[in-house]
C-alpha cells in the first residue's frame, strides 16, 4: 500500500501538504503542536499515532480551521483539490475556511453519541451538509441523504432517514456521522479516534467501512488514533507523534517490523496483545479444570444464579440486566469480566459491592451473604473490598490532597490514630511507586497514570481481600496502561487479594486474568481459563468477540481489502 | 400528543383539588372575621351572629368547603362580601386587563430574549461580554417598582410621550394604537426582569450547544456559522429555554400585582390587593384558585411543548 501511496504522490502531488505546523494555546506553557509536517496523498490512509497530549487532534482540527480562538497557528497548510483555491490556509478567515470544509475534507469524531444533533432527524442533518455548498432543493437533498445512508451501509435508508439519533445504535450513529462527512464528496476524511468509543465488533465494521469507502470512492483518510491495532488494520502509512513533535514516519509494515525510534518501539511494546490462534500452540492441559475443583485457596467472592432487574417505571415491564450469573473468585485469583456495552459488566460490580440487590440468587463476599444485611453489616463487608474505577480524574475528590485521598478509607473505618494513618499512607504511596513528594499535591496536579496509582493505593489501604477494578486502565495511554497493569500484578502477588477485573479490552484482560467470564445481554456466554477462552473460544459469540479485536500487526489485518 | 396530555391530566387535577383545600383552610386561619368587619366595630353580637348565619360562616368548615367547591364547579363563584357584586363579574373585568398585560409582557420577554441571546451568544469572552453581563444583571436585579416609577417619571411626566397609567379608555380592540401607548410602559416594566433571566439562560444554553461536538461536525461539513446558530444550536437549546419560560410565565402573574399598582391598571392584581385588605374571603379564594389554575395550565403546556420540541421525550427509547 505504501508503494501505491508513493505512486499517487508522484503522479498528482499530495492532496494535503502541511509544513512546520505550530499551534500554541493562550496560557499554555508549551505549544500543542511544535513544527509538525505531513503529507497526505489522494486515496491514502495515513495514521497519525500518538498518546494524549501528542497534539494529534489539534493537528487534525487545524487542517479544517476548527481550532478555538485561543489558539495561535503558524506554519503552512495547503490543500490541492479541484474547485478549491490553492492558497495558504493558515490565517484564513472563518468564511474562507468554509471552502475547505466538506470539499477538501470533513471530520469524523470519536463519540457518535454527541456528534449528531439530538433534536433533528438524521435526514435533516444530512441535508444540511448536502446544502452547505450547493443550492439544492429540499426534495433532492433528501434523496441525496437516502443515497448517503445507503452508501455507508445503513439498512432501510428510506425509513432511517426520518429517524432521530437516539433511535439508532452506536455503530449506526457513527455510520451517519461518516455519511455526513461524505455529503460534499470530500477528497479526504479526517477521522479523530473514529472507533475508540465503540464496541469491538462495531469497531471492526466501521474500520471495514472506511476501507471500503477508500476503495470505492478514492477518499483519503487521515486517521487519528492511539490504538496500534486500529493503525495496523487500516493504515497505509504511519506517522508517530509525541509531545507535538514528529517522531517517525513510514509504511505500515516497515514501521511495525523495524521501528527506528525508541519511542515508537516503546509504543509498540506496550500494546497488550491477544495471542492469535496460530501462536496459541497446544491446548492447555485439561487437568487444569480438575485441580481447580480441589483448589485449596479460599473463595473470596461467589455469585450463584444471580438475576438482576431494573424496575420499570409506571407499570412498564422491568428490564432484566443479569440472568443466572454464577461465578467464584478465590484468593490470589483474577477473574476478568468481558462483554460489550450493555452486557451487564458494571451492574455485576454494583451487585458485588452491595449497591444493588439481586432479584434471585445470591452473592457471598468472604462467606457472608449480602442480601438482608443491615447497613452497618454491609459497611463491615465493604471494608474488605477495594474499588478502582475507570476515570481517576473524577473518582478522586479534587479538593483533597493525595495523602488525604488515600487516608480517607482508613479514617472512615477508624483504622487507627493520625500517626498510624500517616505511616500507612506513606507505605501505600511507596507500594504504588509514587514519589513521597506527591502526598501533598492535589489530584489535578498529577498525570493520569499517577492519579490511577493513587486510586490503587486508596483501594488497597485497608488490605482488602477483594479488589473490584472497573475498566481501570481504559482512560490511560498505552505506555501508562502497561505500567499500571504491571503494578496491579505485582501488588496482587505480594498481597494475594482476589480481583474482579472488568474491561472491554480483551488483550488487557488476557494479560491480567487467570480466568475469564464473557457476558452478553446479562448472560454468561462462556467462562473458563483465560488462555483458552480468549484464544480458543468455544461459543460463537466469544469467538466473534475475539476475532474482532484488531491485532497490532499489519499482517493480520481483519479488515478485508 | 393527546395520549401524553391525558397521562398528565390526573396529576394536574389533583394539584388543583389539593390547592383548593389549602387555600380554603389557610384563609380561615388568618386572624380577623369578615362578619365583624361587615357588621362594624360597635355592632351587637346578635347582629354579627345574624351575618355569620346569613353567610354560612356558622356551619362546620367541611360543609362550608364542600358547598363552596360545588358552587365553583357549577360556575357560581359567589358574591363579594365587601367590594360588592358578583365575583364572576369582578374577575371577568380584571382578568381581561391582566391577561392583556401579561400576554404583552410575555411576548416582549420572549422576543427580547431571543434576539439578545442570538446576538450575545456569538460574542467572544472579553470586555463586551463582561459589559453585557453587567447590563443583564442590572435588568435582572432592578425591582419593578423602581423601573416602573422611573419610566413613569421620564416618559410620562418629563417627556409626556406616554400616559402615566390606567387602561385605554376605549378598550383594547377599538383603538389599537392608543391601546399600545397605554400598554407599553407597564408591559416593558413587567417584562424586563423576566426577559433578562430568559436571556441569561438562553445565551448559556446556546453557548453550550455551540460547543457541542455535533456543531463541530456540521461546521466541518461546511455549514455556515449563522445557520449553525439558528438552525442547529437554537432548536437544541429550546427545551431548556422553555422550562425557564414556564417558570417565568407563572412569575409574571405575581409581578403583575406590583405593576398594576404602579400604573393603576385595574387588573386582578389590584382586585386581589383590595380583597385581601378587606378580608373579602370569597374573592381572595377565587383569585388564588385562579392563579393556581394558571400555573397548572402553564406547566402542562410547557410539558407538552417540551415533548413536541424534544424527540427524545416524544419518541422514547430505541426502535
Amino acid at each position: 500500500m505504501t508503494e501505491r501511496g508513493q505512486h499517487l504522490v508522484e503522479e498528482r502531488g499530495p492532496l494535503l501538504r502541511v509544513r512546520d505546523l505550530r499551534v500554541h494555546f493562550a496560557e499554555q506553557p508549551r505549544p500543542a503542536v511544535d513544527g509538525l509536517s505531513l503529507e497526505l496523498a489522494p486515496g491514502e490512509v495515513l495514521a497519525l499515532v500518538g498518546e494524549s497530549g501528542s497534539g494529534k487532534s489539534v493537528t487534525a482540527r487545524s487542517l479544517l480551521g476548527l481550532l478555538p480562538g485561543t489558539a495561535t497557528v503558524a506554519g503552512s497548510v495547503r490543500w490541492q483539490v479541484a474547485g478549491v483555491p490553492d492558497r495558504e490556509w493558515v490565517g484564513a478567515t472563518e468564511s474562507q475556511w468554509r471552502q475547505v470544509r466538506g470539499r477538501c475534507a470533513a471530520m469524523v469524531f470519536q463519540e457518535p453519541q454527541t456528534a449528531l444533533n439530538p433534536v433533528r432527524t438524521v435526514g435533516w442533518q444530512l441535508a444540511e451538509a448536502v446544502r452547505a455548498h450547493t443550492r439544492t432543493d429540499r426534495r433532492s437533498a433528501r434523496r441525496r441523504a437516502v443515497e448517503l445512508l445507503d452508501l455507508v451501509g445503513i439498512p432501510e435508508p428510506g425509513r432511517r432517514v426520518d429517524s432521530f439519533p437516539h433511535q439508532l445504535s452506536g455503530g449506526q450513529k457513527q455510520r451517519v456521522v461518516i455519511a455526513l462527512a461524505l455529503a460534499q464528496q470530500p477528497a479526504a476524511l479526517v477521522a479523530d479516534e473514529p472507533t475508540t468509543a465503540l464496541d469491538v465488533t462495531v469497531q471492526r465494521d466501521i474500520l471495514q467501512l472506511l476501507a471500503d469507502l477508500r476503495d470505492r470512492l478514492g477518499t483519503a483518510v487521515l486517521l487519528i488514533t492511539h490504538s496500534m491495532g486500529v493503525v495496523a488494520s487500516l493504515a497505509d502509512r504511519v506517522q508517530v507523534v509525541h509531545d507535538g513533535r514528529h517522531v517517525e514516519t513510514g509504511g505500515v509494515h516497515e514501521l511495525f517490523d523495524r521501528p527506528q525510534q525508541p519511542y515508537t518501539r516503546l509504543l509498540l511494546s506496550s500494546v497488550p496483545r491477544l495471542p492469535t490462534t496460530s501462536d496459541a500452540g497446544a491446548p492447555a492441559p485439561a487437568a487444569a479444570v480438575d485441580t481447580r475443583a480441589v483448589d485449596p485457596r479460599e473463595v473470596v467472592v461467589e455469585a450463584d444464579g444471580l438475576d438482576v432487574e431494573y424496575p420499570g417505571r409506571f407499570g412498564r415491564a422491568s428490564t432484566p440486566v443479569l440472568h443466572d450469573v454464577t461465578f467464584a473468585v478465590r484468593a490470589g485469583e483474577v477473574l476478568g469480566v468481558v462483554g460489550e456495552s450493555g452486557s451487564g459488566k458494571s451492574t455485576l460490580t454494583r451487585v458485588v459491592l452491595g449497591q444493588l440487590p439481586a432479584l434471585r440468587g445470591e452473592v457471598r463476599v468472604g462467606g457472608q451473604r449480602l442480601a438482608g444485611l443491615s447497613s452497618q453489616e454491609l459497611r463491615r463487608v465493604r471494608r474488605g473490598i477495594g474499588v478502582v474505577q475507570q476515570d481517576p480524574a473524577s473518582s478522586l475528590d479534587p479538593r483533597l490532597s493525595v495523602a488525604d485521598c488515600v487516608a480517607e478509607p482508613l479514617q472512615l473505618h477508624r483504622w487507627g490514630g493520625p500517626a498510624l494513618v500517616r505511616g500507612r499512607v506513606a507505605e501505600l504511596l511507596e507500594s504504588v511507586s509514587l514519589p513521597r513528594a506527591v502526598a501533598s499535591r492535589l489530584p489535578h496536579e498529577l498525570s493520569g497514570g499517577q492519579r490511577q496509582r493513587v486510586a490503587v493505593a486508596r483501594a488497597l489501604a485497608l488490605r482488602p481481600s477483594l479488589l473490584v477494578a472497573d475498566e481501570p486502565t481504559s482512560a490511560l495511554d498505552v505506555t501508562v496502561q502497561a505500567s499500571v497493569l504491571a503494578l496491579l500484578a505485582r501488588l496482587q502477588a505480594e498481597q494475594g487479594f482476589a480481583c474482579l477485573f472488568v474491561s472491554h479490552d480483551l488483550a488487557v484482560v488476557h494479560q491480567v486474568s487467570d480466568r475469564v467470564l464473557v457476558l452478553r445481554h446479562g448472560r454468561v456466554v462462556e467462562q473458563g481459563d483465560s488462555g483458552s477462552v480468549l484464544t480458543r473460544p468455544v461459543t460463537g459469540y466469544a469467538r466473534e468477540l475475539v476475532d474482532a479485536v484488531p491485532v497490532p500487526d499489519p499482517r493480520h489485518r481483519l479488515v478485508g481489502r | 400528543m393527546g395520549r401524553y396530555l391525558l397521562r398528565r391530566l390526573p396529576s394536574a387535577l389533583l394539584v388543583l383539588l389539593a390547592s383548593s383545600v389549602a387555600i380554603f383552610g389557610l384563609l380561615r386561619l388568618v386572624p380577623g372575621d369578615p362578619a365583624t368587619t361587615l357588621a362594624g366595630a360597635d355592632a351587637p353580637p346578635e347582629a354579627v351572629a345574624a351575618i355569620r348565619a346569613e353567610l354560612g360562616l356558622d356551619r362546620p368548615l367541611g360543609t362550608q368547603y364542600v358547598t363552596w367547591l360545588g358552587d365553583v364547579l357549577t360556575g357560581d363563584l359567589g358574591r363579594s362580601y365587601l367590594i360588592g357584586g358578583q365575583i364572576a363579574d369582578l374577575v371577568r373585568s380584571g382578568l381581561v386587563n391582566t391577561l392583556v398585560l401579561t400576554a404583552a409582557a410575555l411576548l416582549l420577554a420572549v422576543a427580547g430574549s431571543l434576539v439578545t441571546s442570538l446576538l450575545w451568544a456569538r460574542v467572544e469572552r472579553g470586555p463586551l461580554d463582561s459589559l453585557l453581563t453587567s447590563v443583564n444583571t442590572l435588568a435582572l436585579a432592578l425591582p419593578t417598582f423602581v423601573t416602573g416609577v422611573a419610566l413613569v417619571l421620564v416618559l410620562g411626566i418629563v417627556l409626556r410621550v406616554l400616559p402615566t397609567g390606567g387602561t385605554p379608555p376605549a378598550g383594547f380592540a377599538r383603538d389599537p394604537d392608543i391601546a399600545v401607548q397605554y400598554l407599553l410602559m407597564p408591559a416593558v416594566c413587567l417584562a424586563l426582569p423576566a426577559s433578562a433571566a430568559l436571556t441569561r439562560f438562553l445565551t448559556e444554553a446556546l453557548r453550550t450547544e455551540l460547543a457541542a461536538p455535533y456543531v463541530t461536525t456540521a461546521r466541518a461539513a461546511g455549514v455556515r456559522s449563522s445557520r449553525l446558530l439558528v438552525a442547529h444550536a437554537l432548536p437544541a437549546a429550546l427545551p431548556t429555554y422553555l422550562t425557564v419560560l414556564g417558570l417565568q410565565a407563572g412569575g409574571l402573574l405575581g409581578g403583575a400585582v406590583l405593576v398594576e399598582a404602579i400604573f393603576s391598571w385595574p387588573g386582578l392584581g389590584q382586585l386581589a390587593a383590595q380583597a385581601i385588605d378587606r378580608r373579602d374571603y370569597p374573592v381572595v379564594q377565587v383569585l388564588l384558585l385562579l392563579s393556581v389554575a394558571v400555573f397548572v395550565v402553564v406547566q402542562l403546556t410547557t410539558d407538552v411543548v417540551h415533548a413536541w420540541l424534544d424527540p427524545r421525550v416524544r419518541i422514547g427509547g430505541l426502535t
